[in-house]
């Protein structure tokens, strides 16, 4: 089956009512009606570009909306779709086209434009010649990750994958969070988790809120009932601090989930306490799926418990030869199940890295207690995992160091308000440190959360034998620098 | 995965909250922590009863949650359950056990293991046993006796994958407020398909499942204590609670939406039931062998006679001529109906199978079309079998029973709607006096499903036959519609 042919079932069924929203963006509201012709149109668009049936596709449009009704368009078609998360990334995979707000330098075959217009149209069915019944293996989707080097890999979802991946998600969002039918995702369309939300969200009929204008954001969940929140612990962390700004706010949502990094005491407590007590916390990755996860309350005074590990999914403790540890022990998790991904896209050298004898090796340290909770106390890599941002130190370093005023760098993460790891830059300036000038150097070059928040001018950066940056010594330098 | 760990999750997190209810029985309400501890305990109880993994074990309980969750703790182990309506099983399952509270012997089976009240006692710890099963492949989980197209029960086995994609359906197979309700009344007996998996599913989700309690008083009375949402029942238990609802001004009727499985739902039936009991009713058309077909809300359904639904998404309804051979859009044959979640025969019985699996395909024995927007629409049976508001039988089983009655020489059974539109059994009798109608129901009691007794008794002369000496259905109405004036 298509995973978008249920959604057309709902389409038929209610086609007045409210299937997306993005609040204050252009297209605002979307109903079942208008989004069962905005697809058919842009089929038809698709088509008339002589795109067909198994290619891949990228897709570059800023307008969540948009975006997801030519994702949603391609997969009907048994197209391909990747969503770029920024448009400098290393490509290790060719696309047949790329669909894009604006022209840009891009490796593909074809490049098409695409704006608001596309949706408008004949709004008839598409013929019956273009619907084709979709085998479970075909690729549905790419996501990029970041996986556990900090570098973007892809991995590729069947059809099948996606409908297998829907089917267990009752148990990932909690007691509650599996009845709610309006629901804010703030993961972005390019992760697999908010990729699956719009289809299972429009499954079900239900309808499903994305960031639009922050404002309006914010306000348009009360007005329409939104009953559940689902956000990286860095979106949920900017939510309270509009709420706590706003003691008028009148928060009413039924149940809230955060995950992809781990999720501080103190972030736990402020959410249940000024946003819904009921607060689901999880763990997995786009490479593992969902992998656990507990309501809140479970996982206070247990630092780093990110949650039960789920039903059908094997989570074990390893040592360094890969023999399994007894619930307690301190080990490298690993973890294997039928849904996970088996390969990183044209990448062998990764790929074999972290996916070994049928496992996946996220590169987290930890251990399960007794009840099969699993509590993770650090990283066996430089990856840093900011509010669920992942990227390897390197990276942030390189770019810190092709500036000329930068003779030498390091990155760490630092506690920061609500104990979120925020990114500290210890630097070796060639005559003085200007922070502004640093900053404004990263900011385009890398997601807003990994910018370094502070920057320590230093006199050397602390390497071993081999020349590489020993960094068990670096929080101890920013102590001193900092008291 | 084992289809009950997602249960045991469910148990972990979401202890304090009701997970099954069935007002006035014995165990009443459990909450999740409550089933688990039963579950512990259960399970603890089964593995001492030498049973083993992939065997076949019959349940004929009469109270509703001991048997859902005995069936839990059995497929907990591995163990295969059926469900049983009746002290038999059919022959081909080869079945290793029954599981009775009734003192009865068992048809079929190889041993018959009374219930012991004691087996729910225990301290309810976790259970830690490498007894537990976790299926890798494609084990089997549950089996469900059909009726089939012919009446006579056939063995359909479910895995535990193919329970779970069953399941995936229902988050579009039912309209848009099912998912998104935690709270259901099931009237759909355990030992249909649905009924089984309506209830593991809202289990697994976290959600609670109400079912019919000790008498109706009580039963009605907690659809609004607990904010019941959505109920699902077949077209017989509707016109039921339709009438209880109409007979008793002051109860209000608060389901979101009812789910109407099983049967044809008529217009009348509809119409009656949106004014009294949910503006929201939902067909079903589909067959245990292969799920859900076909699904629209009754307000688009009741606009074509025989009209049951909008063919779903994976899956497919074809017309086709008496060689197989595909009809063209709009016009009237055989149909044929295909799912990825389809069985591919019944279990131990290929010379049944053959009759209705052929090329992939499942003939479920109706005649109709489809039209040019994929609306299905059924006019009618292939053979002759009676569909009592989503119960079937064939109509020689309950003639055998009449004729099994002291006097009568000859009967003959029919349908005829009531004023609801569902269908009831209509007795002809040739006999020389016509019984009391008490003692002839009394008879059959004994021997059919309530269901399947005859509401009216009328006295032939003679029932028509063919040469052949098959009953002429055909004319079985006219005669009827004589008798009654």
């Amino acid at each position: 089956m298509n995973i978008v042919e249920p959604i057309f079932t709902q389409c038929r069924n209610k086609p007045a009512e409210i299937a997306l929203c993005a609040p204050g963006t252009a297209l605002n509201i979307v109903s079942y009606g208008r989004l069962e012709r905005s697809i058919n149109n842009v089929c038809r668009k698709v088509l008339s570009f002589g795109l067909a049936r198994g290619s891949l596709v990228a897709v570059f449009i800023d307008d969540d909306l948009l975006h997801a009704i030519v994702v949603l368009a391609l997969a009907r078609l048994g197209i391909a779709s990747v969503s770029g998360r920024s448009k400098t990334m290393p490509w290790r995979f060719r696309a047949n086209a790329v669909i894009a707000e604006k022209a840009f330098p891009f490796v593909a075959e074809k490049i098409i434009l695409a704006d608001a217009a596309w949706i408008e149209g004949e709004d008839k069915p598409l013929e019956r010649k273009h619907i084709h019944r979709t085998r479970p293996d075909e690729i549905c989707r790419i996501f990029l990750t970041s996986g556990t080097t900090g570098s973007e890999k892809g991995i590729a979802v069947t059809h099948g994958n996606m409908i297998d991946r829907i089917a267990r998600q009752y148990f990932h969002f909690g007691t509650v969070g599996s009845f709610s039918s309006r629901i804010f995702v703030d993961l972005g369309l390019t992760t697999s988790l908010g990729f699956q939300l719009l289809i299972a969200t429009l499954w079900r009929g239900g309808a499903l809120f994305l960031p639009g204008e922050p404002q309006a954001t914010v306000n348009a969940l009360p007005i329409y009932g939104v009953q559940s929140l689902i956000a990286s612990p860095g979106g949920l962390s900017d939510f309270i601090g509009v709420a706590e700004a706003r003691p008028q706010y009148d928060c009413r949502l039924n149940a809230i989930w955060t995950g992809g990094s781990s999720v501080p005491a103190a972030l736990s407590e402020r959410a249940r306490m000024r946003l819904c007590a009921n607060l689901t916390i999880a763990y997995g990755s786009t490479e593992a799926t969902m992998v656990a996860s507990t309501p809140a309350q479970f996982a206070a005074g247990l630092p780093g418990a990110v949650g039960y590990v789920f039903p059908g999914i094997e989570v074990e403790i390893v040592d360094e030869d890969g023999t399994p540890l007894p619930a307690g022990r301190e080990g490298n998790v690993r973890i294997r199940s039928k849904f996970g991904a088996t390969e990183y896209l044209n990448d062998p050298v990764e790929t074999a890295r972290v996916f070994r004898n049928g496992w996946f090796y996220p590169g987290d340290v930890g251990h399960l207690t007794g009840e099969n909770m699993l509590v993770i106390s650090g990283r066996s890599s430089a990856v840093l995992n900011i509010g669920g941002e992942k990227i390897n130190s390197e990276r942030i370093e390189e770019i810190l160091l092709s500036h000329p005023s930068v003779m030498d760098a390091a990155v760490l993460p630092i506690m920061g308000d609500l104990d979120m790891e925020e990114v500290c830059a210890l630097v070796v300036p060639r005559s003085h440190l200007d922070v502004e000038t640093l900053r404004a150097h990263c900011a385009g070059k890398m997601a807003d959360r990994l910018v370094p928040v502070r920057f320590i001018a230093v006199a050397e950066i602390p390497k071993n034998e081999t020349g590489k940056i020993d960094r068990q010594k670096l929080p101890e330098l920013v102590r001193g620098k900092l008291n | 995965m084992n289809i009950v760990d997602p249960i045991l999750f469910q148990c972990r997190v979401n202890g304090e909250q009701p997970a099954i209810c069935a007002p006035g029985t014995r165990f009443d309400l459990l909450t999740y922590s409550q089933l688990e501890y039963l579950l512990n305990n259960l399970t603890r109880a089964v593995l001492t009863l030498g049973l083993e993994r992939g065997q076949i074990v019959g349940i004929l309980l009469s109270d509703k949650i001991f048997h859902i969750a005995l069936v839990l703790a059995l497929t907990r182990i591995g163990v295969v359950t059926v469900s049983c309506r009746a002290a038999s099983l059919p022959k081909e399952l080869n079945a290793e056990a029954a599981i009775t509270d009734a003192p009865q012997s068992f048809v079929n089976v190889n041993r018959v293991i009374r219930a012991d009240p004691e087996w729910i006692k225990g301290d309810g710890g976790s259970v830690n046993d490498a007894r537990l099963f976790n299926p890798v492949g494609n084990e089997l989980c549950r089996i469900i006796l059909t009726s089939g197209s012919t009446g006579v029960p056939k063995a359909i086995a479910f895995s535990h994958d193919k329970l779970i994609a069953k399941n995936a359906r229902l988050d579009y197979c039912q309209g848009d407020r099912w998912p998104h309700s935690s709270r259901l009344f099931c009237d759909l007996g355990l030992s249909s398909s649905q009924g089984f998996r309506y209830v593991i599913h809202m289990l697994m989700r976290g959600g609670m499942v109400m079912m019919f309690g000790e008498d109706g008083g009580s039963t009605l009375q907690s659809f609004n204590l607990f904010k019941i949402q959505n109920m699902a029942t077949s077209p017989h238990g509707l016109s039921e609670y339709l009438k209880f609802f109409e007979s008793a001004a002051s109860f209000h009727c608060n389901f979101d939406h009812i789910l109407v499985a099983g049967g044809m739902l008529t217009k009348a039936l509809a119409e009656r039931a949106w004014s009294r009991m949910s503006p929201h009713l939902i067909s079903l058309y589909g067959a245990t062998e292969v799920g859900a077909i076909a699904t629209a809300d009754a307000r688009a359904t009741t606009q074509v006679p025989g009209a049951v639904g909008h063919i779903l998404p994976d899956a497919e309804a074809e017309i086709v001529d008496q060689s197989d051979k595909p009809r063209p859009l709009g016009s009237e044959g055989i149909v044929r109906v295909r799912t990825d979640q389809a069985i591919t025969g019944y279990y131990g019985d290929p010379a049944a199978s053959a009759l209705v699996f052929r090329d992939g395909w499942f003939y479920p024995g109706d005649y109709g079309y489809a039209t040019e927007e994929g609306l299905l629409v059924v006019t009618g049976r292939q053979e002759t079998r009676l569909n009592v508001g989503g119960d079937k039988i064939n109509p020689e089983s309950v003639e055998e029973v009449l004729r099994g009655f002291p006097g009568i020489i000859d009967a003959a059974v029919i349908t005829v709607p009531n004023t609801l539109g569902v269908e009831e059994i209509y007795a002809l009798i040739k006999t020389d006096v016509l019984p009391e109608p008490e003692a002839l129901r009394a008879h059959c009691r004994t021997k059919l499903q309530p269901a399947f007794i005859p509401v009216r008794f009328l006295r032939a002369d003679r029932i028509p036959r063919n040469e052949m000496g098959k009953i002429e259905r055909g004319r079985l109405l006219d005669l009827a519609t004589t008798k009654l004036g």
